[in-house]
């Protein structure tokens, strides 16, 4: 056919392709009668000749088949097109898997998954190089959370998606080649879906998607027959918990191909063991639930993780921990209120605390000393042990906030848990000490270990106190302090306090803690030289402490109240301490806010601070200085980002943390506001990956049953054989027509037919 | 709650002690003038309580009156209500926290002085009548566990009490408390009790202490750790 498209070709145009057409203008349906009109005679014809039973029938058939078919030649005008055609190039896509799961190396070494599929790929002899030179459009794409087009030299970047989802990446590919000329799909991955087909079988969906190529679907798996690997395959934890509201953490730990054996699975929080739980592994594949209890006795962001230890010969080491957070929100102030002996200030505060609905209170009086008179029956009283071991070892993490009102711990055995009610506080909690005869120095505290969270500095001399009436005095920190602001504006709030009644009687302290805030002072006592302190705080540690030298507070309020007053200062005073000693978020002038919990790897924390007046104004202008370090490391540790930032007119100010490794951080904001130094963290996570790395073991099911559904093959580690389909698509370069009817010799052969075939029908004995 | 050793009986501010002040209206005189100081002496001898001897005598509009939130008003006769000027500064010294305690010396329920006084707490507290205090009120467990509280007599075998912010502002008692207090400077109780004689006395004193228990720690007994110590080693009788 060649040589006659050459013949046949004129001048220098090469022809490569010819087609027969009819140069009548005549419907389709026209021409189909008339061929079937010929055929229908020339049965007849020969039917009648055969019935006939004369000589020279088989003749005479074939001259009338002869002279018809010239006949119908000349009536349809055929011709012959020669035509010089291109074929368009069609489309081999090429989907190879990014996900985290190809990072897995061979047990015995080697490059790793994704290393192993880019090279099937790569090089002049590789299977797409035999493509494209067969006239294929070789589109590479990598596939995980999405579909992203890439090219082979793309491919040897790390994969780095946190999940694979190959239905969703057909459905996404059928979206893009909608028209286009598809020869064939090929997928490379090592079939550990994370998405809508999981392990099978594939969804109606994904069948949808590969329907729609009208090419055959391929699939090439990339893995490892025998595996080995621990992982840290889930973590059922709740975001949210609740301050002495038990939370149970679940975690999965899934092995494969590992020798029997035991393992210690740790539960870590804040960068601190908790707790550990022994698995004993067995089979050639397992899973194991782990439960770890925690009841939380404080609110805040806890970064926890659960781990593993990496065994020998691993496949992946980044799964066997996964870090998360859990957010504990306090739904009331649980405070333990201990009181040396019923007195009106005890009791004003307790009608107080237990009036507010955000208290959850838990009070223990010395109502009797074994001085008092002993009653003939104890069963008359209604009076319980103090079951100090309960508060102060069992309970004491539960409460937010402990009260010691002019209590003396001496009598009654508490000595020995003062140490723990020091770390107590320097761990975070926090700590009331209210005057008395049996309070502070009264109380011997100067000799205990709370003398190192105490804001003043007791002594270990003799009780020493005044009965003086007085006015305390605001200290400039008192002004704007959050515990002695009963009035928002500073003028009004100064004067407020001096309107209040006087006080009665102080405990004498020897001075002042370094670093303690003396809030309101003495109008005349001095300690080393200094007012005597009235109210002051101190934080140390974690914690927040405030001595309250007096027992008369309630003069501010029923005392006031008969003056006149609405008799509410007093609750306001305590109720701002409250707030102040639980670490209130409402009372924090510099807030940091993130736009969600927990971050994955390529994603940007963004965060808002927002700094306010001690009026709880907004304060634009200011400056605030952000680090973001890691959260277990120190005070000390050089922080991983810097930022400055001017808060706007609103008081707030945008900081874009950028993208970081998978891992546990905390951002520190500080500000200077209104002359006082403010400061703020925030804990936050970066998650290394989501089911991605559960299950890392090579899986072909899926694959298979995706090739199958595709019309494709199946096959492992290799392209060769990946049938793909031949372009569809041709461009014309050159068209020539050779009309066949408009030769004189067709017409000559049918008259010549014609008169031969009435000869041998003379002859034959035909009328 | 009980504990062991002593402590020195002071305050750093002498009105951080107890004082119970007397409540004054006119053409009322005090018919047990000393029952208030022996009720202190018994709190400080049975309990960790710190009280002061002076028993001040304070008219409503006295201006000490806010200073001592334990009032007493005692009276065995009928009396004129107060103006209504005192009227709304007793009123205002309940509901900012002071406690009241009427006790009738009538020896008998229903007498004029029980009359006075329903219609004094009637303008007082309007819409809070005096109501009877249940058996299952703190009142009757907050030191001592008690099944009633009789006085000098058995007028009443109840007594009443009103309400305020989730507190008993009020309490009123017809049987005398004071009579059953009442010692002389000589050491001898000032009046007989009947019928129960000594038992029914030391009842009324148990009662006192309650009722200064209950001024001071309010529902303390009510916290959950008491309910269930208690429930644990004992029975109540109530």
């Amino acid at each position: 056919m060649k040589a006659l498209l050459k013949l046949l070709g004129s001048g220098s145009t090469p022809f490569n392709d010819w087609h027969v057409v009819t140069g009548a203008r005549l419907p389709r349906g026209a021409l189909i009668a008339m061929v079937l009109g010929a055929i229908v005679a020339l049965a007849l014809s020969a039917f009648t000749v055969i019935r006939a039973r004369r000589p020279h029938a088989a003749a005479l058939i074939a001259l009338r088949a002869l002279a018809l078919a010239a006949c119908l030649t000349i009536a349809l005008q055929p011709a012959l097109e020669l035509r010089q055609i291109v074929r368009v190039p069609n489309r081999v896509a090429v989907l190879v898997d990014g996900s985290r799961s190809m990072e897995v190396t061979p047990p015995e070494g080697g490059p790793s998954r994704a290393g192993r599929a880019a090279a099937l790929l790569t090089g002049d002899q590789s299977a797409r190089a035999q493509w494209e030179r067969e006239g294929h459009r070789v589109d590479v794409y990598t596939f995980g959370e999405g579909l992203i087009p890439t090219t082979v030299e793309g491919l040897r970047a790390a994969p780095a998606a946190d999940a694979t989802r190959i239905g969703e990446a057909l459905g996404e590919l059928a979206a893009r080649t909608s028209g286009h000329d598809l020869g064939a799909v090929v997928i490379i991955s090592d079939g550990v879906d994370t998405g809508r087909i999981g392990k099978g079988p594939i969804d109606a969906e994904t069948r949808a998607a590969i329907a729609a190529f009208d090419a055959p679907v391929h699939t090439v798996g990339v893995g490892e027959p025998a595996l080995r690997d621990l992982s840290v395959a889930a973590v059922m934890a709740d975001e949210f918990a609740f301050v002495r509201t038990p939370v149970t953490i679940e975690a999965v730990v899934r092995q494969s191909g590992l020798p029997d054996r035991s393992i210690d699975v740790t539960l870590t929080r804040d960068g601190r063991a908790v707790a550990a739980q022994n698995v004993v592994l067995t089979g050639s594949a397992s899973e194991h639930k782990v439960s770890f209890n925690w009841v939380p006795d404080h609110p805040g962001t806890y970064v926890f993780k659960v781990s593993t230890p990496v065994l020998v010969g691993e496949a992946l080491a980044s799964n066997n921990a996964q870090i998360f957070t859990v957010k504990v929100l306090r739904d009331r102030v649980r405070v333990l209120h201990v009181c040396g002996r019923p007195s009106w200030d005890e009791r004003f505060l307790r009608a107080m605390l237990r009036r507010d609905p955000n208290v959850d209170l838990v009070s223990f009086f010395i109502l009797r000393t074994e001085t008092d008179e002993q009653p003939f029956n104890r069963n008359d009283m209604s009076l319980i042990p103090f079951p100090t071991y309960e508060i102060f070892e069992d309970q004491l993490h539960s409460f937010d906030l402990v009260i010691f009102q002019n209590f003396n711990y001496a009598p009654y055995g508490v000595e020995p848990f003062l140490p723990g009610l020091r770390d107590y506080v320097d761990q975070g909690g926090a700590l009331a000490m209210i005057g008395g005869d049996l309070s502070f120095a009264s109380g011997r505290y100067g000799d205990t270990p709370l003398q190192d969270v105490l804001p003043v500095e007791l002594g270990r001399g003799e009780a020493a106190y005044t009965t003086d009436a007085f006015k305390p005095k605001l200290t400039p920190e008192g002004r704007a302090h959050p515990i002695t602001s009963l009035l928002l504006d500073q003028h009004e709030n100064e004067l407020r306090w001096a309107k209040l009644p006087p006080l009665e009687g102080i405990n004498q302290v020897l001075r002042l803690r370094p670093g303690a805030v003396p809030l309101l002072v003495h109008p005349t006592l001095k300690a080393d030289g200094k007012p005597a302190p009235v109210v002051a705080v101190g934080e140390p540690g974690k914690g927040r402490v405030l001595a309250l030298l007096t027992d008369t507070a309630w003069h501010w309020g029923f005392l006031a109240a008969g003056e006149g007053d609405d008799g509410r200062a007093f609750q306001h005073f305590w109720e701002n301490a409250i707030r102040w000693l639980v670490h209130d978020p409402a009372l924090t002038l510099l807030r940091v806010e993130f736009d969600r919990a927990e971050y994955r790897r390529h994603q940007s924390p963004a965060v808002r601070v927002r700094a306010m007046h001690p009026d709880y104004s907004a304060a634009p202008g200011m400056k605030v200085e952000a680090t973001v370090t890691a959260a277990e490391a120190d005070a000390a540790a050089a922080p991983l980002r810097r930022f400055e930032v001017t808060t706007d007119g609103e008081g707030d100010g945008h900081v874009d943390v950028g993208p970081l490794p998978p891992g546990a951080y905390r951002l520190n904001a500080r500000a200077t506001l209104d002359g006082r130094p403010v400061s703020e963290s925030k804990t936050f996570v970066v998650r290394a990956e989501g089911k991605e790395l559960e299950d890392v073991v090579f899986r072909d099911d899926v694959l298979k049953e995706i090739a199958d559904a595709g019309g494709g093959s199946y096959r492992f580690a290799s392209l060769d054989g990946v049938t793909i389909r031949d372009p569809q698509e041709v461009r014309v370069g050159a068209r020539r027509e050779i009309a066949v009817w408009s030769n004189p010799t067709l017409l000559l052969l049918a008259v010549g037919l014609l008169a031969v075939e009435w000869v041998v029908r003379r002859r034959a004995g035909y009328r | 709650m009980t504990a062991a050793l002593s402590r020195p009986a002071r305050a750093i501010g002498d009105k951080s002690n107890l004082e119970f002040a007397r409540l004054v209206l006119p053409g009322l005189p005090d018919p047990r003038p000393s029952a208030l100081r022996r009720l202190a002496w018994e709190v400080v001898r049975r309990t960790s309580i710190v009280t002061s001897s002076e028993t001040p005598e304070l008219h409503p509009g006295d201006p000490a009156l806010f200073r001592h939130p334990f009032l007493v008003l005692a009276g065995d006769r009928a009396f004129n209500l107060p103006s209504e000027g005192d009227l709304g500064r007793l009123r205002r010294y309940l509901t900012y926290g002071g406690f009241l305690l009427i006790d009738s010396a009538e020896g008998r329920a229903g007498g004029g002085f029980d009359d006075s006084v329903r219609k004094m707490l009637a303008q007082l507290l309007p819409g809070e009548l005096p109501a009877r205090i249940p058996d299952a009120h703190v009142l009757w467990k907050s030191f001592y566990v008690l099944g009633g509280a009789p006085g000098r007599v058995l007028a009443a075998p109840y007594v009443e009490g009103v309400e305020r912010d989730r507190r008993l502002a009020v309490v009123y008692s017809q049987n005398d408390l004071e009579g059953a207090w009442a010692r002389d400077g000589f050491g001898h109780w000032e009046h007989e009790v009947i019928p129960g004689g000594d038992a029914q006395r030391e009842d009324a004193f148990r009662f006192g202490v309650n009722l200064v228990m209950y001024a001071l720690c309010l529902d303390y007994k009510t916290e959950q750790a008491h309910i269930d110590y208690i429930l644990r080693t004992r029975r109540f009788p109530r």
